[in-house]
């Protein structure tokens, strides 16, 4: 892990200007401070009455102090104070809100009300009040100055992160070291504190600003570092009375504490993204909002009907074509013909990574970096789509083609109540006043057959299948006339799943609704496709009625699919039991 | 080999399962079958000691798993795989250290050698190549990684292996590999496996005998023939019904030694 880190880091920098300027002026500051007394023959403490308050000069490089003192060595030898205390204290406060706050996610209990109860009082405590207190009890000096900023640091990281061990204890991996007779210490080291190193460098990072800051307010309270001794935090208390007439006395410690603040933040960022093992791809919508060019007359009048085809691929390739993409130069799609009707229901039957749900974002229009559309056309209502731009797709988008997911849990808003979740669809196409589009909300989930009492209910309080169908009425309540459905059924149960199914048929038949279906079963498709498509490496091998598909399979592949469906057979040379 | 008698599991006063009992025996596999909500969970939890019954005991070799020494002998001898592959193994881990966890557990002692060789036997048992040590799951198929976690069930040595809807995040072609591989394995360790799953075409392809569960209760325990083929039992022609029919039978469905 620590190879791939610095790896990833190395890699990370190498393409970051700002973090390679910001790096060599931490190192060079950090250099500085730890070479005082090579760099600067003053002495930080030495005052020197005839020569209080110089301007910057060549002899006192960032001037002098009201005292006379040399701002520069100040500067040098109050770093090596300042960050050393901002380091540790940093280092203690993350070691004890670690453990607290995973102990209490992980154990849960009496250990969780315990510690939660101990974090609140804390918290209720003004932090630099309750630091103030700390510091003198135990009297002056380094080490209480670094235990009483951490006693009041630790609370909020210990929250942050019982609330990301609550999390993680849920996953998966975390339930089978369980089973697997992983003993406790060693799932909370190896699976859940590894896992939180993300998030426990942001907070820490974040939070070296704070601690640089409080360190200061203590020292100028004389709480910590006293004052003959120089400190940047206490430097710059001291200035502050003097910010006009020396400003260089405030300017000196305050852009050494930003640029090592602002450093530590930007490196938090690099070090999180390089402890991912996979590429950070950020969607880059923001690099596709363009103007509007006005939309064609048949997608702007959808519902009107004219002999094209509803959505045609014509030669359909798609190629990753950023060059940051650790998969750059493959091809995604390769010359994918297909069109979908009125009233035509086409199955698009496809693996994992056949490409399926790349060719069902483009009749979207939400195909985006790393991926792009190299050759061919996509056509939507006769109109080729290549021109489009946001604005263009957005007016087609819910309204003209609507898309069904495959997770009805995460398409729904846990917050919002059906009604309004249905009516926002609404909402954001048309002006429409608040009783019609609460007219039409009815209508549609009296079309997809849901009771009326699912209008004020949440998302979590229906079943998976009553779910699906209030994605289902969000995909229809702008009478759109063409339904993308990816893998619409795969998150139900197989009962339910006749009942989608049922419900997606009847649809079609009755308002003419196109249909692309796309899924990887195909007992599923079988019930609903008139066509079906078969996808395998981002080509079509095989395209015909679905009674010619599952009845006489020309192609090799379509036999093996056909093959591969469970139940038909019985694995040979069963052993019997008892 | 393993027993439950009377198994009843309530949450927040509402029977999750009640009344549950069936066994399963050495090299025997046997299908649960039920719909989301029958407590198919439920049960597989309380035999891998995650959850306690209510009522009822559950024996592994004929001792109650409600005892201590019981319950560590079964965590080692009983292995779980889970329905998603992705999530039940650490992405930032590499496959040599996922399949090294449970070895690190089990044989703490193991020499340099022996631990490499029994990782190559792991990954050989499932159909792996040795050259995918080094690699993070994410640049594994979903089908390879289930395969993976199947070798990690594998490193204890288990006599019973839990397989909580093995294909379900599958693709079809994939489930068919996985189905054989599972089969194969069986065949070569007699290993007994307890399959859980809403599907009753896997019971059909790989179990021997099926325990059918519907709210909570066993409707109906018998040989996968008995059941899927000549029931009596309503609910279970019910569940049958929803299996999703193939409009055409496909010409290559070799139904010469169904049934």
């Amino acid at each position: 892990m620590a190879e791939r880190l610095t790896r990833n880091l190395v890699a990370a920098l190498r393409r970051d200007v700002i973090g390679l300027v910001l790096l060599a002026l931490v190192g060079t500051l950090l250099a500085l401070c730890l070479m005082a007394p090579w760099i600067t023959s003053a002495d930080p403490t030495q005052t020197d009455f005839a020569n209080m308050l110089l301007p910057p000069s060549l002899a006192h490089p960032l001037g002098t102090d009201d005292f006379g003192r040399d701002v520069f060595a100040r500067l040098l030898y109050g770093g090596q104070a300042s960050l050393a205390i901002a380091v540790v204290a940093v280092l203690v406060v993350t070691a004890i809100g670690v453990t607290v706050g995973i102990a209490a996610g992980y154990f849960g209990g009496a250990v969780d009300i315990v510690l939660t109860k101990v974090i609140d009082v804390l918290l209720a405590f003004p932090r630099l009040v309750l630091a103030i207190a700390v510091a003198a009890l135990m009297g002056g000096g380094m080490v209480p100055l670094i235990i009483a900023v951490s006693a009041v640091a630790w609370p909020p990281y210990a929250r942050i992160i019982r609330a990301f061990t609550l999390q993680i204890r849920q996953e998966g991996y975390v339930l089978a070291a369980r089973t697997m007779g992983t003993p406790a210490w060693k799932v909370l080291v190896h699976h859940v504190a590894l896992n939180l190193i993300g998030p426990i460098l942001v907070l820490a990072m974040l939070d070296l600003g704070n601690l640089i800051l409080s360190i200061s307010a203590l020292s100028f309270l004389g709480l910590g570092v006293a004052p003959p001794q120089p400190e940047w935090g206490a430097m710059l208390n001291e200035g502050r009375a003097m910010m006009e007439l020396a400003p260089w006395l405030v300017l000196a410690p305050g852009a050494a504490i930003f640029i090592v603040v602002l450093a530590a933040n930007y490196f938090a960022d690099v070090v999180r993204d390089s402890t991912e093992g996979r590429p950070v791809h950020g969607p880059r919508d923001w690099l596709r909002v363009g103007r509007r060019r006005g939309l064609p007359d048949a997608a702007a009048e959808p519902t009107v009907g004219t002999g094209h085809p509803l959505v045609a691929f014509d030669g359909v390739t798609v190629d990753v074509t950023d060059p940051r993409s650790p998969y750059f130069g493959r091809r995604i799609l390769d010359g994918v013909s297909l069109t979908v009707r009125r009233g035509e229901c086409v199955g698009l039957i496809g693996e994992s990574g056949s490409g399926k749900s790349t060719l069902a974002s483009l009749a979207l229009g939400l195909t985006r970096s790393p991926l792009a559309l190299t050759a061919g056309s996509v056509d939507l209502f006769g109109a080729n789509t290549r021109d489009w731009r946001w604005d263009d797709w957005r007016d087609v988008r819910g309204r003209a083609v609507a898309l069904v997911n495959q997770d009805p849990l995460s398409a729904l808003n846990p917050v919002l109540k059906i009604r309004e979740q249905i009516g926002e669809v609404m909402a954001v196409h048309s002006g429409a006043s608040r009783t019609v589009i609460d007219d039409r909300v009815r209508e549609v989930l009296n079309e997809v057959h849901l009771p009326p009492r699912v209008l004020d209910q949440y998302p979590h309080e229906l079943s998976g299948g009553m779910r699906q169908r209030v994605v289902i009425a969000m995909g229809l309540v702008n009478r759109p006339s063409l339904l993308i459905a990816d893998e619409p059924t795969t998150a139900l149960d197989v009962s339910t799943q006749i009942r989608i199914l049922d419900l997606l048929r009847e649809l079609q038949s009755r308002y003419g609704l196109g249909l692309l279906f796309v899924s990887h079963d195909l007992r599923v498709v079988a019930q609903v496709a008139d066509r079906v498509a078969i996808l395998k490496g981002g080509r079509v091998t095989d395209q015909g009625t679905t009674e010619k598909i599952f009845t006489a399979p020309r192609e090799p592949y379509t036999r093996a699919l056909m093959a591969a469906i469970p139940g038909q057979r019985r694995l040979q040379d069963r052993v019997t039991g008892t | 080999m393993l027993s439950l008698q009377g198994v009843t599991k309530a949450f927040n006063g509402q029977h999750a399962i009640s009344d549950v009992s069936f066994a399963v025996g050495a090299a025997d596999i046997v299908g649960l079958v039920g719909v989301s909500g029958s407590g198919k969970s439920t049960i597989a939890r309380s035999i891998l000691g995650l959850e306690r019954p209510d009522r009822g005991t559950i024996r592994w070799e004929g001792r109650p798993l409600a005892d201590r020494a019981v319950r560590r002998l079964a965590r080692r001898e009983i292995q779980t795989v889970f329905q998603d592959p992705r999530s039940s193994i650490n992405p930032r881990w590499t496959v040599r250290r996922i399949l090294s966890e449970p070895l690190d557990n089990w044989y703490p002692r193991a020499g340099r050698e022996d631990r490499a060789a029994r990782l190559e036997a792991l990954l050989r048992q499932v159909s792996l190549s040795p050259d995918l040590l080094a690699r993070y799951p994410h640049e594994l198929s979903t089908g390879q990684c289930q395969r993976l976690c199947v070798a990690r069930a594998l490193a204890p040595e288990p006599k019973l292996l839990v397989l909580d809807e093995p294909l379900s995040a599958l693709d079809v072609s994939v489930q068919a590999q996985i189905l054989k591989m599972l089969h194969d394995l069986h065949r070569a360790t007699r290993l007994s496996y307890l399959v859980i799953t809403h599907d009753f075409a896997v019971v059909r392809d790989i179990c021997h005998r099926v325990v059918v569960l519907d709210a909570g209760r066993v409707v109906e325990t018998g040989t996968v023939d008995d059941v899927l083929d000549r029931s009596t039992n309503d609910r279970t022609r019910s569940l049958l019904e929803n299996v999703l029919p193939l409009p055409f039978a496909p010409p290559l469905a070799g139904r010469k030694d169904a049934g």
